[in-house]
This record gives C-alpha cells, structure tokens and sequence, in this order.
C-alpha cells in the first residue's frame, strides 16, 4: 500500500500538496560584485507538489517555511522500454538488480560477455534512477497520456519528484497548510522515500572512498 | 501489490499447475498459491520485507546501477 487510507491532518514528509507556488532562480554568471549579474526568477505554480521537510521539522513548526518538489509526469521511454517498471513503476524506489535496472528487453538483447560485464560492475541489489522518486497511481491522481514512439500509449497517473528540483517556500506562520493537503504516504512508503532521498544526498564519490 | 510470479512446476513432477505470488501488504510479503485458473488456493509463506539494515549501512551498501548509456536520465 503505497498511500495512508487513514491520513492525519498535519503535514507529513512525502505529502502531496497543492497551491503552492515555487520559484527557480538562474543565476548565469556567479558574481562576488556588490551587485549581481543578470539573473532570471521563474515562477511555476504546479498543481501539485511533494513535501520533502521531514516530519520532525514540521512539527517543530520551522517558521513556515517548507520544502517542496513539484510532482512531475513520468518519462515515456523509462515506461515503455522496461517492462519491469511496466508492471510497476514504483519499483525505480527499490533496490533492484542490474537485470531489473535496464529490463528484461535489453538484458535479453546483450551478449552473454556483456551481462557479465554488466553483473560484475553492478553486483546485487542497487538503487536505479538515483535522482527521482516515483508516485503510485492513485484515484486523486489526474491521468494523463503518455506517449512514446510507434504509436506505443497509455494513460496512467502514475508521477514522480526529481530530487534535484526542490524549493523552499514561506508560508505566512499563522497560515494552517494542512487544507492543502490531498495525499499522504504509508509509513513503508515514507521510508523509502526518506531512504532513497538519503542515499542520493550519502552518495560518496571514488576520491572520497577511503 | 504483486510483485513476484514463481512457477511451481518441476520437470519430471507430477505435481498440479499452479503458480505462486507474493504480494506485498505493508511491511510483510505474503507467498499466495493460486490455481490454474487464478483461484486461491492457500498461504505458502509469510515474511518480513523489512530491510534490517540501518541507515547508515544503507547509504553506504554501495552505489546505484549506471543505466545511462541505455536510458536519458537528465
């Protein structure tokens, strides 16, 4: 079960939100001038987003502030080449084996040298899709089509966060977001959500390994 | 939500078909037998999917697969 049937009226980590506006600033030439080179604010107002401040965070109050990533369509190639993510697309959440990772059409295209080379450089399980986090359907879900080549399409609501598109936001402190709230996460569900977020921060480059 | 589909036949058995799934219901993972035309047909076993392992030992359990020279992952 990947949504709480019984959800609770405060905000919890994993939470999908709605009517917040979120901002994304380039900055395209870092500058240490007293004043700023050209830069550009864009502001987006999804219509829905995933809080990513933890629980005990929230419940400290923190100001008003949360952190949010906006929920994003799925890509169609991921979908429709790999018929293990078919079946379920969550499973980009979960360690998997290599085979799993790249799917069963294109491990049965390879070689018997290069699932070889493939399983000794990626023995056991792993995370797959390090950045992204995906959202199991869900009735309170839009559908959308998704489309790929060939005419290959599918409606689904199936969506997902990219970790690396996340935004602070203020809301005023005596504002209760909680009215925002439409879906809230299992607790199995926030744990891999928390897990996989830890681990695309805990990622340790080779030059660090010590 | 099934995840898992197990053939139950062995060559030379003379077993009947069927075929066994798991299913995952929160934190346990449940191995259903059902028949050959998908009636339930009993339990077969019931675990824990529970990673035991602590955080720590999970972020650092190694790295993610690299799939990028098959799919575009920016």
């Amino acid at each position: 079960m990947f949504y709480d049937i019984n959800p609770q009226s405060k905000l919890r980590f994993g939470d999908i939100v709605r009517g917040f506006l979120l901002t994304h600033c380039h900055t395209y030439r870092p500058s240490s001038e007293e004043k700023p080179d050209a830069f550009q604010i864009d502001v987006t107002h999804p219509e829905l987003a995933v809080v990513l401040t933890p629980c005990c965070t929230i419940a400290q109050r923190s100001g008003g502030m949360l952190i949010l990533s906006p929920l994003l369509k799925i890509r169609p190639d991921w979908y429709f080449e790999n018929s293990y993510l078919m079946e379920d697309f969550t499973r980009i959440n979960r360690e998997t084996t290599i085979q799993n990772a790249l799917g069963p059409e294109i491990w049965a295209s390879m070689s018997d040298e290069q699932q070889a080379e493939k399983l000794a450089q990626s023995p056991g399980k792993r995370y797959m899709m390090d950045d992204f986090f995906a959202y199991d359907k869900h009735d309170l879900l839009a559908e959308y089509e998704l489309r790929y080549k060939e005419g290959m399409k599918e409606l689904i609501n199936y969506y997902m966060i990219d970790f690396r598109n996340i935004c602070r936001v203020q809301t005023a402190t005596d504002n209760d977001p909680t009215s925002t709230k439409r879906l809230q996460l299992s607790i199995q569900a926030r744990r891999e959500l928390r897990d996989k977020l830890a681990h695309y921060f805990g990622r340790k480059p080779e030059e660090d390994a010590v | 939500m099934m995840d898992k589909e197990e053939n139950t036949l062995d060559t030379g058995s003379a077993t009947p078909g069927g075929r066994i799934v798991s299913v995952d219901f929160a934190e346990y993972t449940i191995k259903v037998k059902l028949g050959d035309a998908g009636e339930f047909l009993g339990i077969i076993e019931v675990g824990m999917s529970q990673d035991f392992r602590s955080l720590r030992q999970r972020v650092e359990s190694g790295g993610s697969h690299d799939i990028s020279d098959f799919y575009d992952l920016q």
